[in-house]
């Protein structure tokens, strides 16, 4: 067996150690990282942490992904832009939308909602709106319209009362409980700014709402579809 | 805390013997890089015979720094050297900074970093990988090195595993906690300690097991179409549709799983309905010990002790994920295939009693939870409250359990409802009783959902923390994070403070000790201290329970160890199984004319366990009548 090539027990400080052909390379950093103060096991009472903290500082940032159009996460809270007198439908729009179960929802151009309107009730319109998450998560949350005739859904209508809160300038998270009820946070807009990102509505838009999502026309594959079925 | 002057970045390289039940090999080399103060820095180079103490310990406090500390415990154990401590694990510190992060992928939890991944999470220059598995098959094939094979794993070991870890520290240290990392360090050598001593397994009998495993399961394939009644495997295959058939057609309601919004059978979702519906419970019961055989695969190592990985910081939650394959991850029938080691030997399982409930009494500060608790048995204290009664049935019990117990894991009124078999008024009725009577639990509760819904850390006594996602799921995820968490925040420390108190395996709630019986309950009485003082240290003084009763928790060789469970229910599964395993060995004997195994490679190993069988079998009629006594 190989002889013990150990350093001698004694301190023995070699201000320029020898050079290993390692693969990484020696470089010892000139820089000291000692000393150090470290905690030790029997310090545990002392170290825990209590369990009543409310931490006061945001989560980092987040670089925006993929956009969803989607009900705000019942789990977060979230806010939108309010609405200026001068430059009103910057952040929101109505569309029409065609529902599935179990499907990405498409967007229907108008004209084809207006010539589909009277055969297809799975279009819909819905008000569009850009919503932002703490964490700076952006998304659109399709609001659903309570229709013409004058019956009112109170699933519609309080999802309508959330959005003013939230456009209000709070932070707001929905709660579902026979209809959307809302928790506003402590937290105020100084103390945490709402992280929208520099892309338009419109880019939003075109995110969740790729090219194949888009229906524009009567010869769209999904009438055959809705008409006649599919194995898909 | 402690000021060191010195740091000292070990590593060791050795044959890990991975997968095979061994314990790891002993080192080919230790080696570390030496820092002072001033910057300076010695490099040493250790090779067998090691010294009798390692060069740098001086006397004075240094702070040891490794990634992956529990593989140099094993050296350290080898070559004769006391466990280093204060040890900081930068693996473990990785998985706390980064649980988050990890946890974002649609399949769950990413397992652990290698030091090389980690190095590049933080622009670190380090090794080749090519590099770094060259040097490992030096390591794991050659029992003996040349000199030229040492001094090229040497400069490896020192020049790139110690100074990656050196450089790895650098880039981390603005972000660790230096005060709590210690304790995170000493669990991971000391749960590496858990493998090292390993779990006796009574080998003859497993083994029979395992050669039979396939005709076991197509038995208890049959078995259990004909106790359902129903035919839920067809030509051995799983049929999920046939068992949502049979609950449709018997009322039994189908549950959601949460994640995929489907329904779903998976016996993670039947658990908590079996005490409601029995045939869920045959299903549930005899399903897990079916999937257990078509998997079964123990890692063994050739001294008969089961061996592996406990995967520290696993889940989200900080706990141990150890795989399915690991005994503790079988059904608790299966756990009777440990016995005591030799003659003189014994078992104790300890459990922290009612942990979940403790936890949330403790960090809630509900003060009647705290007193429920402290009865000894809050479920039942918690009936007789609801049902105004002074002496509640067993199964109005378990109501009020499943009740306590699913509202702190985010069980709402359907799942409750379905769970009991009681209509969703009834159910809600029960979650309203459950806030009236802990409302500072309850408004606890809300408290850490509105905290987290801001999409910060919620961190738990030790700093394991994680943030909300921001999607559905949370809501569940962080009803239950701060018991979890900090269940598992408690059993890092307890075992931080076990040393050398010979723990061989554990749960979440539970741990399995072996020891000599003449000193076995001291080593009990001394391992229920550290629980019950870790428990103090963490819960601001709060006293979780910690449960032994020799005459139910101890086993004595030759006895096997028994789950509570499985005494409970008169060993019917355990008998069961060795039916199946008698009847295998007939079918197959009678296949090759009662001229041994039907393909005839009878080889040593198994011929040695056909002869032990008898044994096995006497012993299991001993252990039975013990039982029965």
């Amino acid at each position: 067996m190989a002889e013990n090539v150990s350093t001698d027990p004694a301190p023995k400080r070699d201000p320029s150690p020898k050079r290993a052909p390692g693969n990484s390379g020696s470089h010892p950093e000139a820089e000291s990282i000692t000393p150090l103060s470290v905690g030790e096991v029997d310090d545990a009472a002392s170290l825990a942490i209590d369990q009543k903290h409310m931490e006061d500082f945001a989560s980092p940032d987040l670089e925006p992904g993929t956009v969803e159009c989607l009900r705000p996460p019942k789990g977060a809270f979230f806010t939108v832009m309010p609405e200026k007198a001068n430059e009103r439908w910057q952040n929101r729009a109505y569309y029409f939308v065609l529902e599935m179960n179990d499907r990405d929802p498409y967007l229907v151009a108008k004209p084809v909602a207006d010539a589909k309107k009277d055969e297809e009730d799975t279009i819909r319109p819905i008000l569009l709106v850009r919503f932002v998450l703490m964490n700076g998560t952006e998304g659109l949350w399709p609001v659903k319209l309570n229709p013409p005739d004058g019956k009112t859904n109170k699933w519609n209508t309080s999802a309508m009362n959330v959005l003013r809160i939230a456009e209000s300038g709070k932070w707001v998270r929905i709660i579902s409980k026979g209809e959307y009820r809302y928790n506003v946070s402590g937290k105020t807009m100084e103390q945490v700014p709402p992280k929208f990102s520099d892309r338009t509505f419109q880019q939003l838009v075109n995110e969740a709402f790729p090219a194949d999502r888009v229906i524009r026309s009567l010869d769209h594959p999904i009438w055959e579809e809705l008409a006649h079925g599919s194995t898909k | 805390m402690i000021t060191c002057q010195r740091a000292v970045f070990p590593d060791s390289e050795f044959d890990a013997k991975k997968g095979r039940g061994e314990r790891p090999g002993f080192p080919h080399c230790i080696c570390a890089i030496e820092v002072f103060p001033d910057g300076s820095e010695i490099e040493h180079r250790l090779a067998p015979p090691y010294p009798e103490r390692l060069p740098w310990n001086r006397g004075d406090p240094y702070v040891t720094f490794g990634f992956a500390l529990g593989a140099e415990a094993g050296s350290y154990k080898h070559a004769g050297y006391a466990l280093p401590s204060p040890a900081i694990d930068l693996y473990a510190e990785y998985m706390v900074l980064h649980n988050t992060e990890m946890c974002r992928g649609d399949d769950g939890k990413e397992p652990g970093p290698s030091l090389i991944k980690a190095c590049r999470r933080y622009g670190v220059p380090t090794m080749d990988p090519a590099y770094k598995e060259q040097m490992r098959a030096l390591a794991y094939t050659k029992a003996k090195l040349t000199p030229e094979e040492l001094t090229a794993l040497q400069d490896y070991c020192l020049d790139d595993d110690c100074r990656s870890g050196l450089r790895l520290f650098r880039a981390m240290r603005p972000h660790l906690d230096l005060a709590r990392a210690p304790i995170r360090g000493a669990a991971m050598m000391q749960l590496e300690m858990m493998r090292w001593r390993g779990m006796p397994i009574d080998v003859p009998l497993y083994r029979r097991a395992e050669h039979n495993a396939a005709a076991i399961a197509m038995k208890m394939r049959h078995e259990l179409n004909r106790k359902l009644n129903f035919e839920i495997f067809y030509s051995g295959i799983f049929k999920r549709a046939a068992v949502f058939r049979m609950m449709q057609q018997r009322g039994i309601p189908i549950p959601v799983d949460p994640k995929t919004k489907k329904l779903s059978c998976s016996t993670r979702l039947i658990k908590p309905m079996i005490e409601t519906y029995p045939e869920m419970k045959i299903f549930y019961e005899d399903k897990r010990m079916l999937d257990a055989f078509t998997r079964l695969g123990l890692e063994i190592g050739t001294d008969d002790r089961h061996r592996t990985w406990a995967n520290p910081f696993g889940t989200k939650t900080g706990r141990n994920n150890p795989s399915t394959k690991a005994l503790w991850g079988l059904p608790h029938t299966m756990r009777s295939f440990m016995r005591p080691s030799a003659p003189g030997m014994a078992i104790a399982q300890i459990d922290v009693g009612a942990e979940h409930v403790g936890i949330a009494a403790a960090l809630s500060g509900d003060p009647v939870l705290m007193a429920d608790y402290l009865t000894g048995d809050p479920y039942r204290q918690f009936a007789v409250a609801a049902l105004g009664i002074a002496n509640p049935t067993a199964v109005q019990r378990q109501v009020y359990k499943a009740c306590v117990l699913g509202r702190i894991f985010g069980m709402g009124a359907e799942t409750l409802a379905r769970n009991l078999g009681i209509s969703r008024s009834q159910a809600q009725r029960i979650l309203d009783q459950m806030a009236a009577r802990y409302p500072v639990l309850q408004a606890w509760l809300e408290r850490i959902l509105v905290k987290a819904a801001h999409l910060v850390p919620i961190i738990a006594t030790l700093g394991w923390s994680l943030t909300a996602s921001g999607t559905g799921a949370d809501e569940r995820t962080f009803l239950n994070f701060p018991m979890q968490a900090n269940d598992g925040e408690l059993l890092r420390l307890v075992f931080a403070r076990a040393g050398d108190l010979p723990i061989i395996g554990c749960a979440h709630d539970s741990f399995i000790l072996e020891d000599r019986i003449d000193r076995i309950e001291q080593t009990v009485w001394k391992m229920q201290e550290i629980i019950r003082a870790a428990s103090r240290d963490l819960l601001g003084g709060f006293e979780l329970r910690v449960d032994f009763k020799p005459s139910e928790d101890l086993t004595v060789y030759p006895d096997r160890f028994i789950d509570k469970r499985e005494r409970d229910d008169g060993m019917r599964h355990w008998n069961w199984l060795m039916q199946l395993i008698e009847e295998a060995e007939f079918d197959e004997s009678e296949r090759s004319g009662g001229r041994g195994r039907v393909d005839g490679s009878l080889d040593e190993g198994l011929l040695q366990a056909a002869e032990t069988d008898n044994d096995a079998n006497l012993e299991e009629a001993a252990a039975a009548a013990a039982f029965e006594i």
